[in-house]
């Protein structure tokens, strides 16, 4: 298991900023063995600082992250339980696939060349061209194979399929699940496309700003939240009524005499409360993630200004 | 479990090599070229010594081989910016502080990497280069093989300065570009700062040379200067200098020891940040300064060398800023630039009110040879006037007779009325005394003034010791050199000579005291004030 506790991070302020700039305020998440673990959150909210954290590559300013009871930052035991993909491929342009293979194996006494070679030959990769003359997908693919290869317990891919076609992502996913169930292993994986989180994970979180806004089951998160479209008979319908009964209402819009409303709370929980003002319509349509993400980041202003602008 | 630690940090290095195959193969070909030449360049003569019959001493014919192994020792650098990579790039930060390896584990493989890349095929050519010396030469009788052994580690140490400068550089800039200039810079200043504001300070403050003044040979613990360790004449196998030699290795294993604390201390969030340390930055500024400033001591322009070194400063500061400046910025480096100059004013004033710190004070004990020569002479300048002057001298040369103690042994008798100025040797000791006893009598830091100090830090070099009007300077020479005995080939000459300047109401028992001393050669008996003699 992953442990991060009250994990804070500071960066110090350069000589021309006034204050020292806080990426992650406060942040505690469990991250259970063999699950897939999706980092959502807005740009710059902190995700591959965390994931950074999570690997040693960063220390924490304060808190702790532990990996299966190790304090992950210097420590190779800890390190060896881990593999970062990061979000580029350019460290490994002079590299062939034998180098990389070479160069994995020299650090991860688990490494196996049987999954790199099975792997590399099942995608048709060249294993003696240099790596610049890939295409970004199979720069991807490459890189995924050699963290599979290294058969650590938890693999971590910083937007790892971003800026990959379809077909291609699909590949390297199913290989990813494919090798990662056989051995129960964990998989965190942040990206931009909530959609794929919401296929692939099991659990996720949202941060926003360095701040934690959940982190949970996906189908938890899910049934966190409703929207629900209603209609008066008489009056329209009003967000401060919907207030009234209790709700806490994350968006309000309305078309027509029919209002339209993101809640926060389960379509069970809510429905009754609404009942009380005798709608002629009243149905609950459950959020997709992405809905979710979307709404969660736009109460907390984000891209406020920029939607007021355009309207 | 050592074992299997040390197996770790050796795959990890070789990790680190494989990477840098390009280094390697660069290194390489300087290295093989470099040995080829040189095993091919210097040939063995024999030369004929009276303890020893027959010399072996190997006799370069070229040095492009010499050159291309401190060519090859340079290279050193691209090595280390290759292999510490990981401070200065982001993505290669996050491969390889992520992998399962502490700071320690890391910084000890990579460390084993430049060693594999650079040192070790440097190493292994000096070895072929000594094979060949054994083979041409004789690897027990004569000087070959302790003459190349000795190059060769001076390579070798040249190689550890540049790696060690480099890593230390390195650790301390968060940005390729700093980390290569720093390097750079830091290495021309450890070099050539020890070596200038010595010379600066013997030549201008202390106005003593004696040829047998080993003091310089100190600089050969600093940088570059390694070199100096080969002292002048032959003897190579000086403990003296394998001792320099050793320190100046020492130092830069330090410098590399002092690095894994700098390295250990850096984590990803520094990556990229041009300046890791201000410290590091206020130094590395100080120390360019500082070698900057001493050059222009020597050059009679302030004006040009001030500029200069301000822009030069300035450059840097701004590159290495890389973020907004604004008008404090710009005034804060100002205040510092000068602060450095007042800095270097204080040391240098140091220098010149304790006589160059007491070198002054340095005297020849003793004649060793059988040819002794002693001068002195006065100049009394006429209203600072260099054209208008009053000059003693007094002279004496002999040649002593008897047994002499060094370096002859007890049953060398010299030829009795050889020469006409004979004199007994323990007569020499004694009349050599005296005059050290005159010198130090006379040769007084009293008249030295923060007037005379700013004159001559800022009025030249060629003005050795600041003359006000009404002085007297005093030139005192001393000699010895070997004209009986021919046996010895080298180290037969001896010159010792100091200037300084005594004030005119003390000339007369100057002169006085000097008379009782040497036979008076005055050059001009009537005191003759010369007058307009056109060029001089």
């Amino acid at each position: 298991m992953i442990d991060i506790k009250d994990v804070m991070m500071v960066f110090e302020k350069s000589k021309d900023e006034k204050e020292n700039f806080i990426a992650l305020d406060h942040i505690s998440i469990e991250i259970p063995e063999g699950c897939i673990y999706g980092f959502l959150g807005s740009n710059g909210a902190g995700k591959s600082t965390l994931m950074r954290m999570i690997c040693g590559v960063y220390p924490c300013s304060s808190g702790s992250i532990k990996i299966d009871g190790i304090e992950v930052y210097d420590s190779p035991e800890a390190k060896g339980k881990i593999f970062f993909v990061n979000d580029e491929t350019i460290q490994y342009a002079n590299y062939t696939l034998k180098d990389l293979k070479n160069y994995y194996s020299s650090y991860y006494p688990e490494f196996s060349e049987e999954v790199f070679d099975r792997l590399i030959s099942k995608l048709d990769l060249p294993m003696n061209k240099r790596m610049s003359q890939f295409s970004k997908g199979m720069k991807r693919q490459a890189v995924v194979v050699a963290a599979l290869s290294c058969k650590t317990k938890y693999i971590m891919l910083d937007e790892a399929f971003d800026g990959l076609d379809p077909a291609m992502r699909k590949i390297i996913k199913t290989m990813i699940v494919d090798e990662l169930m056989d051995r129960g292993a964990t998989m965190i994986v942040s990206s931009h496309n909530v959609a794929e989180i919401n296929e692939l994970c099991d659990r996720a979180m949202l941060i926003h700003q360095g701040h934690l806004i959940f982190a949970d089951e996906i189908d938890e998160i899910k049934s966190g939240f409703c929207k629900i479209q209603l209609a008066l008979k008489d009056a329209q319908m009003t967000r401060e009524m919907a207030e009234q009964t209790g709700l806490e209402i994350m968006q309000f819009s309305r078309l027509g005499s029919v209002a339209q409303m993101i809640v926060r709370g389960s379509a069970e929980d809510s429905m009754p409360r609404l009942r009380g003002l005798s709608p002629v319509l009243l149905e609950a349509v459950p959020l997709t993630l992405e809905e979710i993400f979307i709404y969660e980041l736009e109460v907390r202003g984000y891209g406020a200004d920029i939607l007021k602008e355009d309207k | 479990m050592a074992q299997t630690y040390l197996k770790k940090i050796n795959k990890a290095a070789a990790a680190e090599c494989r990477n840098r195959r390009k280094v390697r193969l660069m290194i390489l070909i300087i290295t093989v070229a470099a040995a080829l030449f040189e095993a091919s360049e210097f040939t063995v003569k024999n030369y004929d010594s009276d303890d020893i019959n027959w010399i072996l001493f190997p006799n370069y014919d070229n040095f492009f081989g010499l050159f291309l192994m401190f060519v090859a020792a340079a290279f050193g650098a691209f090595a280390v910016y290759g292999v510490f990579s990981d401070l200065t790039n982001k993505q290669t930060a996050d491969v390889q502080l992520s992998l399962p390896m502490s700071a320690k584990d890391r910084f000890l493989s990579k460390i084993l990497a430049v060693a594999k890349l650079h040192l070790i095929p440097l190493a292994c050519a000096s070895l072929f280069v000594l094979m060949i010396g054994c083979v041409k030469g004789h690897a027990v009788i004569g000087d070959t093989f302790s003459f190349l052994f000795k190059i060769h580690c001076i390579v070798l140490a040249e190689a550890l300065f540049v790696d060690s400068i480099c890593i230390f550089c390195m650790c301390c800039c968060g940005a390729k570009a700093e980390g290569v200039y720093t390097s750079m810079i830091t290495a021309f200043c450890v070099t050539l700062t020890p070596t200038l504001v010595y010379n600066f300070i013997t030549n201008n403050f202390s106005s003593v040379s004696f040829s047998e003044d080993i003091s310089n040979r100190f600089l050969a613990m600093f940088g570059g200067m390694i070199a100096l360790s080969i002292e002048s004449g032959y003897d190579f196998s000086s403990v003296e200098s394998w001792v320099y030699l050793g320190i100046n290795m020492a130092a830069s294993c330090l410098l590399v020891f002092a690095s894994f604390f700098i390295y250990r201390k850096r984590d990803g969030r520094q990556v990229g940040r041009p300046m890791v340390y201000d410290l590091f930055m206020e130094l590395f500024m100080f120390a360019g300064l500082f070698t900057l400033f001493t050059m222009f001591s020597y050059a009679e322009s302030w004006g040009i060398g001030l500029t200069l070194a301000l822009i030069i400063y300035l450059v840097i500061r701004i590159v290495a800023a890389r973020a907004k400046i604004t008008p404090k910025t710009f005034l804060i480096w100002l205040l510092k630039y000068v602060a450095c100059f007042g800095i270097f004013l204080v040391i240098m004033a140091a220098g010149y009110f304790t006589g160059g710190f007491g070198h002054y004070k340095l005297r020849m004990k003793e004649f060793k040879w059988d040819n002794a020569d002693m001068q002195i002479s006065t100049t009394q300048y006429a209203n600072g006037s260099y054209l208008q002057q009053n000059r003693h001298s007094f002279h004496d040369n002999y040649y002593v007779s008897g047994k002499a103690d060094y370096p002859y042994n007890d049953d060398t008798v010299f030829l009795s009325g050889y020469h006409g100025n004979e004199i007994k040797k323990s007569e020499l000791d004694d009349k050599l005394e005296k005059l050290n006893k005159l010198i130090d009598e006379y040769y007084t830091l009293e008249n030295r003034s923060t007037e005379a100090f700013l004159d001559m830090m800022f009025g030249g070099v060629y003005k050795n010791e600041a003359v006000p009007s009404d002085n007297v300077n005093v030139y005192i020479s001393l000699s010895d050199d070997n004209t009986i005995s021919n046996n010895i080939d080298f180290g037969d000459r001896r010159d010792y000579n100091v200037s300084f300047i005594i004030p005119p109401d003390k000339l007369n028992d100057f002169l006085k005291d000097a008379q009782d001393i040497l036979s008076d050669e005055t050059d001009d008996v009537n005191d003759r004030i010369y007058e307009d003699v056109g060029s001089y």
